[in-house]
């Protein structure tokens, strides 16, 4: 954990803002993550910053777990629920005001915002997305799509002079 | 360094999360923690083993030994069935019938079904045991079971809630739901006041739900 630079501390810093929606929250999991770290000690870790975003993620799980309100809605429920044929071709061509993002955020689920922050701000291929978070490719797809398709209507309706 | 007020989903996405920084003192705390951890004396390699702990290791694998031993002569091979995931299944299961999400396809054709749902990637098989004799398919619902994509049929009954859910069966994330070639017969599981039964056949994980 000694070979993480600062800039890798705000990248997992950024990655636990997007799964937790709250920037303390998310702080605490980055804390977190330190901790297990050391206490796991592992040797050889060949990509340090990616071993540590794994972690910052099964940390974010575990609080999400234990959040008994969370019970009957785990991160991947309802997310399976169709494999569309899809890529991130669709989103790139996606155009918004940045006040409909805004609301819109507010509104998505953890898995969601994760989805949208590794392909945005972190560059990830679909695949590479599965990798990270062990969500099917198919699922990843439908969710992109439903993404794609809740972005458009928000562009159409700003265009529309419409407020969020 | 201004953000902008429209643009490209990416690049406005990119610009938020770029103000998005931990503080000096965050970082200061954690490279604290860090120091702090790796500081932590490890005990030397080549120390010599010390006899009481050698003799404290004995004992307590002995222990653990006879346990093992009393439990599997208790329990046998029970011990080893996992019955927690499919604790869980009919948990996920008797949820998704309650749920009255819209149904995607209307039909009370298995057949029209079949092929309507034959995108999901497998093929709807008829139901493993006998439902109620008045119960009427009407239509069925995309749905999961434990991430895995799934169909979630439902019936018309005049005795209460009648469903069935299947899905591809998945070995690893279905494990604990007995196969029917194999001559066992289907699990039964009480979930939200349901009834669940659950089997796989023919690489189709199924599940019916009765009130």
């Amino acid at each position: 954990v000694t070979a993480l630079s600062d800039e890798d501390f705000q990248r997992a810093y950024r990655y636990a803002i997007a799964l937790t929606g709250d920037r303390e929250e998310a702080y605490d999991v980055v804390h977190t993550a330190v901790t297990q770290w050391l206490a796991a000690a592992p040797r050889g870790v060949e990509h340090p910053l990616a071993y540590f975003l794994r972690i910052v993620r099964n940390c974010f799980l575990a609080d999400v777990r234990r959040a008994a309100q969370m019970r009957w809605t785990p991160l991947g429920e309802g997310e399976g629920e169709t494999v569309i044929a899809a890529d991130l071709r669709g989103l790139d061509e996606v155009h918004l005001e940045r006040a409909w993002l805004e609301a819109a955020w507010a509104t998505l689920s953890a898995a969601e915002r994760e989805v949208l922050f590794l392909w945005a701000v972190e560059g990830y291929t679909v695949d590479e997305i599965s990798t990270q978070t062990g969500a099917p490719r198919g699922t990843l797809l439908a969710r992109l799509h439903r993404l794609r398709r809740k972005f458009s209507a928000d562009g159409t309706l700003a265009r529309q002079g419409v407020q969020p | 360094m201004s953000q902008p007020d429209s643009g490209p989903l990416r690049e406005l996405l990119r610009s938020h999360f770029e103000s998005e920084q931990l503080s000096m003192e965050q970082l200061q705390t954690l490279r604290a923690r860090l120091a702090a951890g790796s500081t932590t004396p490890a005990p030397p390699a080549d120390a010599a083993p010390d006899p009481g702990r050698r003799r404290l290791f004995a004992v307590a694998a002995s222990v653990a030994a006879a346990g093992a031993v009393g439990y599997w002569g208790l329990f046998g091979l029970r011990a080893f069935r996992d019955t927690s995931n499919l604790d869980a299944l009919a948990e996920e299961i008797a949820y998704n019938q309650l749920v009255e999400k819209p149904l995607d396809v209307h039909s009370a054709s298995m057949d029209e079904l079949r092929s309507a749902f034959a995108s999901v990637g497998f093929m709807l098989q008829p139901a493993p045991m006998a439902l109620p004799p008045e119960a009427e398919l009407i239509g069925g619902r995309h749905c999961s079971i434990a991430s895995v994509p799934a169909v979630a049929l439902r019936y018309r009954s005049s005795n209460g809630l009648v469903g069935m859910c299947q899905a591809r069966f998945d070995p690893a994330r279905h494990r604990g739901v007995p196969a029917l070639a194999a001559g066992h017969p289907p699990a039964q599981r009480s979930a939200r006041g349901l009834s669940v039964s659950l089997c796989h056949d023919n690489g189709v994980l199924m599940a019916v739900v009765l009130a």
